[in-house]
This record gives structure tokens, C-alpha cells and sequence, in this order.
């Protein structure tokens, strides 16, 4: 009896249920992956993320990256960093034999902002889409 | 309480917003914060019963509304996040447990009502 209440309560509810924001943080911490696979990993969840975003009507879009997608920390040594500039060194590396956990991690953080960009460019849509990216300290 | 130094927001307060990685370390704070501006949060993670403390803690601080715990095992599945994203599985578990397709939802749903 109480059945057409609750589904008419839901009904109105769910409404309100579609995201109006998402913030895409999950990433493979393990270091079990291969360079391959965690790459694979990171590309396809960031796509999926951004898809299903823009497939439902979000307003916003934030991939959180990493300063590593731009650069390796270079400490005592300026070097310039732009919009455009991304972490070349980590990508070469991890397609070299046994990279470590922290050249993978750096390598899929920049190939899943640049698949994410990509995306951008080839679906235009109302949604806003960024890749923050958080440091410890200043660069300089 | 609203963001300090916003006049506005393009995300209305009190949407829903997904975080993906709501267990660890970035995603629980951003959770933390967004919760306290006054969005809901729709996280994800892996392992619901290993992530099962974020649903207690922040729901205990915020709300039982306020936040909700989804499990994604593996994102890069083809539409991962689909559901969450979109919102109406939450009806289906409110009537009768968990299902993933949004037509057995749909159905489930008239059904029942027909009923």
C-alpha cells in the first residue's frame, strides 16, 4: 500500500539526483601496473569520467592532476613552464626498461590530461572542463 | 557555509557534485570541503566496505544526506560511471536493491507501481 507513496517520493526526488559537478581524483596508487596498463588505466577512467559528464549535463569538470604532469621538480634549477608544457622526461622513461612507481604515476597523470584535452577539443560542449594540479610548496 | 571570496557559483549549492576517489587522501579533503561549502558528494571508490569509514565519518559530520558511497571496481570499464553520474540507481536501491541497468530500474519501477 505504501509502494506508490515511496515511488512517487523517489520520482520527485530523483530529480535532484544527476551530478552537477565531478571531481575526478581515483587513481591506480598500487605501483602494481605495468607502464601499459596503469596508463590504459588512467586514459580510460579520466574518459569515462569526462563521457559520462558531459553525457548527463554537468556544468563542471575538474581532473585533478599533478605538478608531475608538467615537470620532474627540478630543485636549485629555474626552468620555464607553460600551458603547453608536460612531463616528456617521465613518459620516455616509463617506456624503458623496469621504470619506477613514481615515473609511471608521473607518465599516466600526463597522458590522461592530454587524452582529457583531446576530448575537449573533439566534443565541444557547454561543460566546463580543467585539470587542476596541486604542488606542496611554490616553485620558486 | 559559501566559498569565501565568491560572489557566486557556476555549481549551484546543494548539487550533487561526484568525486571519484573519494577514500583517499585528495579525495576525502576535497569531500571535506565541499560538504562544508554545502554541496552533497557522490564518491566512488573501489572497495565500498574498505571505504565504508567515509560514508560513517562524513555523514555523521554533515548529514545522512549529505553524502553517499559508490562502488566503481573498475573505472575503466566501458560507461563506469554512467550510474553514479547520473543518479538513478539511488531510486533503485530505495526500492529494492541494487541493479546497474536503467531499463530493469524503469521497469521495476512501473511495475511495482502498477501494483
Amino acid at each position: 500500500m505504501f509502494l506508490p507513496v515511496l515511488y512517487g517520493a523517489s520520482r520527485a526526488h530523483r530529480k535532484q539526483l544527476g551530478a552537477k559537478g565531478f571531481i575526478h581524483v581515483a587513481n591506480d596508487m598500487s605501483k602494481k601496473a605495468s607502464p601499459d596498463e596503469a596508463i590504459r588505466t588512467a586514459v580510460q577512467g579520466a574518459l569515462n569520467a569526462l563521457t559520462a559528464s558531459a553525457k548527463f549535463g554537468l556544468i563542471r569538470f575538474v581532473y585533478t592532476s599533478s605538478s608531475f604532469a608538467a615537470t620532474q621538480p627540478k630543485p636549485g634549477k629555474p626552468f620555464t613552464v607553460t600551458a603547453k608544457t608536460y612531463n616528456e622526461e617521465a613518459v620516455e622513461r616509463a617506456h624503458q626498461p623496469d621504470p619506477d612507481g613514481e615515473t609511471i604515476y608521473s607518465a599516466s597523470k600526463v597522458a590522461a590530461e592530454q587524452a582529457i584535452w583531446k576530448w575537449t577539443e573533439d566534443n565541444p560542449s557547454s561543460m566546463v572542463v580543467n585539470t587542476g594540479m596541486l604542488r606542496w610548496r611554490p616553485v620558486f | 557555509m559559501p566559498i569565501p571570496g565568491l560572489a557566486s557559483v557556476a555549481v549551484p549549492y546543494g548539487s550533487v557534485v561526484v568525486v571519484s576517489g573519494v577514500t583517499g587522501f585528495i579525495g576525502s579533503h576535497i569531500a571535506d570541503q565541499l560538504l562544508l561549502a554545502g554541496y552533497k558528494v557522490r564518491g566512488t571508490t573501489r572497495n565500498v566496505q574498505t571505504g565504508k569509514w567515509a560514508e560513517e565519518h562524513f555523514r555523521g559530520k554533515y548529514g545522512h544526506d549529505s553524502f553517499e558511497l559508490k562502488q566503481v571496481i573498475d573505472m575503466a570499464a566501458d560507461g563506469a560511471f554512467d550510474t553514479v553520474v547520473d543518479g538513478k540507481h539511488v531510486f533503485a536501491c530505495s526500492l529494492r536493491g541494487f541493479s546497474s541497468s536503467p531499463e530493469a530500474i524503469r521497469r521495476q519501477g512501473l511495475h511495482t507501481r502498477r501494483k
